[in-house]
């Protein structure tokens, strides 16, 4: 009878783990936490999961022992341990699921510090293709993203949707700035920039940090990066809230290495982006 | 500047994040340790190990290029070819070694280091990473199994076999049931199910205490002593530690590390896989718990010493 009720709670945490797996990826909850090349495992495990968890279910076993004769598994045979075995894996999970906000607060730049130095990214720089002997050309989001070859495992989602042909402002991202080599700057000398972050104060009333998290793996290992933003008049909004800086870059070296502040123009609240990680 | 600044928000992203990146690969650790455990006798797998216990080892070490596995999804294989009859010593070795020592982290390795020598770098890596992995193995060759096994998760046939002898165990599998492929696939199904629930209830542990630490740690603390060459070694060692990545990413992160100098980088990439805060709850559903502590720290030392000592010697001697 324990054996029949442990193996009933084991189907439970296996079924529980997966259904959680599989609303995460068909949701698109998981584009937060995961880089795109782990997201497909998730969908995958999350199907075998909830397979192998009903199917135990029905199937209940008659020996109570593994495939090669001497089964050493506590919760196979004993309630407790299967009882604990569903409150740390399955309840667990779902408690996260239901409380994270898949996203961290602004207290993450407090503890993991913030990168504003292009070089300590992963990647290649921006292409000096489209730019290097035709600076007079404006640049755009579309070229950008079009001729970044991203390594195998880091991909950066698309910057063609920040791009606003209306105002002929070069849709960009935090990493877009921070990469930028000579070539780039040059084309986009004098020229106004959009860049789409999130707000956090900096060290005066008119400056701040348009902060961006970057993934390597997971959301686990995601560190702040950031542009300094200058504004002419003081302006405050709630930590991490997401906005939109249109504004001219201004590059700067210090110690030998690169800084960038942008002059903002205009400084708008938005909406977060579908795709609030950069890889 | 607090050392410590814990947020539930930070908390539960952080732990969602280990949980959707780890359990995928511990539940394919399972997959392989069922089929493992019901379709490849046990004759098979000892047979595949030389006899001489140093060259069994040395292969061992070597197992993570035909069966690459990451540190999340090491363990459950680990028990299974234990049960199997493989010895203490060889499955040690391929645990630590593994999670380097496969060519989906040479590639990454390689990749991430794009114009930073990546061939010295990841030779590095892969190769000193094997060499710690076989000195802890020809270790823990040296004692009983009985002292390093948690009780009753290994109940070996041949009660006298020590870590290291090579012993053959009664094969289990063809003789006592499951001759049917059918009833087979049944029991290796159960099996990993099995195992994949006695690790994940150990993951979880660790996970929850890795996002802590992972998200509430002022990591400005460790990084400040990047000046420091002794120091910045073990603060990235420290760092692995903490921030518990998967070894076919973690060279990215690495090499962003820039204001540390290129051992104590190398530090990080090798004994991360081998060790952090989420592998000593993983570890823990095998090992003794004084085992997995004396692992910690000597783990800790001999990879700092070595990266002190013969590591920096090489970048030193490449112009780095």
């Amino acid at each position: 009878m324990e054996a029949r009720v442990s193996n009933i709670l084991n189907a439970c945490t296996l079924s529980g783990l997966g259904g959680v797996f599989l609303s995460f990826y068909w949701s698109g909850r998981i584009d937060q936490y995961l880089n795109p090349a782990f997201r497909l495992l998730v969908l995958v495990s999350g199907l075998l999961m909830v397979i192998i968890g009903v199917t135990r279910l029905f199937n209940y076993p008659i020996r109570n022992r593994c495939a090669d004769g001497h089964c050493g598994h506590q919760h196979a045979k004993s309630v407790l341990w299967s009882l604990a075995s569903f409150v740390a894996v399955c309840v667990s999970v779902l408690a996260g699921s239901a409380l994270s906000r898949d996203a961290f607060d602004q207290r993450i730049v407090a503890t993991r510090g913030s990168i504003e130095d292009g070089k300590s990214l992963p990647g290649p720089d921006v292409p000096t293709a489209d730019f290097s002997g035709n600076a007079s050309s404006p640049p755009n989001g579309s070229a950008i993203s079009q001729n970044t070859q991203p390594s195998p495992l880091l991909i950066r989602p698309s910057t063609a949707s920040l791009h606003d042909s209306a105002n002929q402002e070069v849709a960009l991202e935090v990493t877009d700035l921070l990469r930028a080599d000579e070539a780039f700057r040059n084309a986009i000398a004098g020229k106004n920039v959009a860049v789409v972050g999130q707000f956090v104060p900096g060290s005066t009333e008119t400056t701040f940090r348009l902060t961006r998290m970057f993934v390597w793996c997971c959301a686990a290992d995601a560190r702040p990066i950031h542009v300094t933003v200058n504004v002419s008049t003081p302006i405050d909004f709630p930590g991490m809230q997401w906005v939109k800086v249109v504004g001219k870059p201004e590059y700067s070296t210090r110690n030998g290495h690169s800084h960038v502040v942008v002059k903002a123009e205009s400084v708008t609240p938005v909406k977060q982006p579908k795709l609030a990680m950069l890889y | 500047m607090n050392w410590f600044v814990f947020s539930w928000q930070n908390f539960w992203f952080a732990f969602l994040a280990l949980v959707f990146e780890g359990v995928p690969f511990i539940l394919l650790g399972s997959l392989i340790s069922g089929v493992i455990a019901a379709f490849i006798p046990a004759r098979v797998i000892t047979g595949v190990l030389p006899k001489s216990r140093f060259a069994a080892i040395l292969v061992s070490g070597l197992l993570g290029v035909i069966l690459p596995v990451c540190d999340c999804g090491i363990v459950p294989i680990v028990r299974r070819m234990l049960k199997k009859g493989v010895p203490l010593s060889c499955g040690v070795t391929y645990m630590l070694a593994s999670p380097i020592v496969n060519p989906v982290v040479i590639f990454s390795t390689v990749v991430a280091y794009q114009g930073q020598a990546p061939f010295l770098n990841a030779g590095l890596r892969v190769g000193f990473g094997y060499l710690i992995a076989v000195i802890v193995g020809l270790i823990v060759g040296t004692l009983q199994s009985g002292s390093i096994l948690r009780r009753g998760l290994v109940t070996p046939s041949t009660p006298h076999r020590t870590a290291i002898k090579i012993a053959p165990l009664p094969d289990a599998a063809s003789d006592q049931f499951g001759v049917h492929f059918a009833q087979k696939i049944l029991d290796a199904m159960r099996t990993a199910t099995d195992d994949f629930l006695a690790t994940t209830l150990y993951f979880m542990i660790g996970a929850a205490v890795a996002a802590t630490f992972n998200t509430a740690v002022n990591q400005h603390l460790i990084l400040e002593l990047a000046s420091h060459s002794a120091l910045s070694i073990m603060a990235m060692m420290t760092m692995s530690g903490i921030l518990t990545l998967c070894s076919t990413s973690d060279a990215f992160l690495a090499v962003s590390f820039a204001t540390f100098p290129s051992v104590s980088r190398m530090a990080f990439l090798i004994f991360g896989p081998m060790f952090d805060l989420k592998l000593i709850f993983l570890y823990s559903a095998l090992f003794k718990k004084r085992f997995v502590i004396v692992l910690g720290v000597g783990l800790f030392l001999l990879v700092g010493g070595i990266c002190g000592i013969v590591i920096s010697g090489i970048y030193g001697s490449q112009g780095f």
